[in-house]
């Protein structure tokens, strides 16, 4: 099976059992584990936190296409986002890593398929450093410090619109320096 | 592969900083996790934002090296005095190098300002306004990382504390 099958033809796979199984539950565990990690990250806070999401959710999903509980591509999505807030929540609840998973297309999903974008932190103070100090401010209070917009704007003295349009001018000025090629000399 | 209504760069930045209403969050999920076009530009968007949260800003303040050194980061600290030039090898065993920026004048309220130049091309590398300091030793915390080994090593620091007082010079020549 190819993987750019379709969700349906995945767990209809799942559901079948026999030879295309592994197959099957690998190809949508490397579907869904960087999507899952990205909720993870935006909710946890954490790699190694949204890492153990990853698992935790492809697991229970696998479970549930194994027993025919999910038969629509729709559902799946829903399936997984409504498991990705109940682990969440169970998460930050037990403040402690929930158990590895034994399955071992689980672990390959949750790890060697995570996509990683590490950042040289020269470049990125060169990259900040190209933005005006205003735009460079609310990226750092937004993204570092962990301010909401309109304590960003309180401390800078702009609005919540402005603080919003500056960060989605910004972040993306930043995103273009990251992933330009560094010039000779520069 | 395609995307029927793609969600804007906007609207992903806005879901990542979390300044969506519950609604909208949720909506956001949904089409990312159904959706390997919106879930790749929400991949970027969270990639530049935790490259921000993670960083290590290069002036830092005494809570944020406490923090480090018990997330067992190594940190070599390498004091130095106004006027005064530190020829500095970054240590092998280290992860971080900190420029302890002495001899400064500092009350509770000061507001500070840090400028990096190159002392080759005389360029601003970096610049930190209402820079964070350490009032208890009175000194400024400058963070360097062995990633910088790809700026200009030979830097001059100026730190200025009011417009009223001239501001401190540092000339730090690294070897990484």
């Amino acid at each position: 099976m190819k993987a750019e099958a379709s969700d349906a033809a995945l767990l209809a796979a799942i559901a079948l059992g026999g030879a295309g199984l592994r197959e099957a539950e690998g190809a949508l565990c490397r579907r869904y584990a960087p999507r899952v990690r990205l909720y993870g990250l935006r909710h946890l806070r954490d790699e190694e936190r949204a890492r153990d999401l990853v698992q935790a959710v492809l697991l229970a999903v696998l479970q549930a296409a194994r027993d025919g509980r999910v038969r629509e591509p729709e559902q799946l999505v829903r399936f997984v986002l409504g498991t990705s807030r109940n682990a969440v929540l169970r998460l930050r609840e037990l403040e402690r890593r929930t158990e590895p998973a034994s399955d071992d297309v689980l672990v390959a999903a949750a790890g060697s398929e995570t996509p990683r974008d590490p950042v040289n932190a020269a470049v990125l103070l060169r990259c900040l450093g190209s933005l005006g100090d205003r735009a460079r401010r609310v990226l750092e209070m937004s993204f570092h410090d962990d301010l909401e917009s309109d304590e960003v704007a309180t401390k800078l003295a702009l609005t919540p619109g402005n603080v919003r349009v500056i960060r989605h001018r910004a972040l993306a000025a930043l995103r273009a320096c990251l992933d330009a090629p560094v010039r000779e000399g520069a | 592969m395609s995307c029927a209504s793609p969600l804007s760069w906007e609207t992903l930045v806005d879901w990542w900083a979390g300044d969506l209403d519950e609604a909208a969050a949720s909506s956001v999920e949904e089409h990312v996790l159904a959706c390997a076009v919106c879930s790749g530009v929400a991949n970027r968007v969270a990639a530049t934002a935790e490259a921000l949260r993670t960083m290590i800003p290069p002036v830092v303040g005494p809570e944020r090296l406490v923090r480090l050194a018990a997330q067992g980061i190594r940190i070599a600290e390498n004091p130095i005095r106004p006027g005064e030039t530190s020829d500095f090898h970054f240590p092998r065993d280290a992860t971080l190098a900190v420029h302890v920026l002495q001899g400064l004048t500092l009350d509770a309220g000061a507001r500070l300002s840090v400028t990096l130049r190159s002392i080759a091309t005389g360029a601003v590398v970096g610049h930190v306004e209402d820079a964070p300091f350490d009032p208890r030793r009175g000194v400024v915390y400058l963070a360097c990382q062995r990633d910088y080994a790809q700026l200009d090593h030979d830097l001059v620091v100026e730190v200025s504390t009011g417009r009223d007082r001239p501001a401190a010079r540092y000339t730090i020549l690294h070897h990484f």
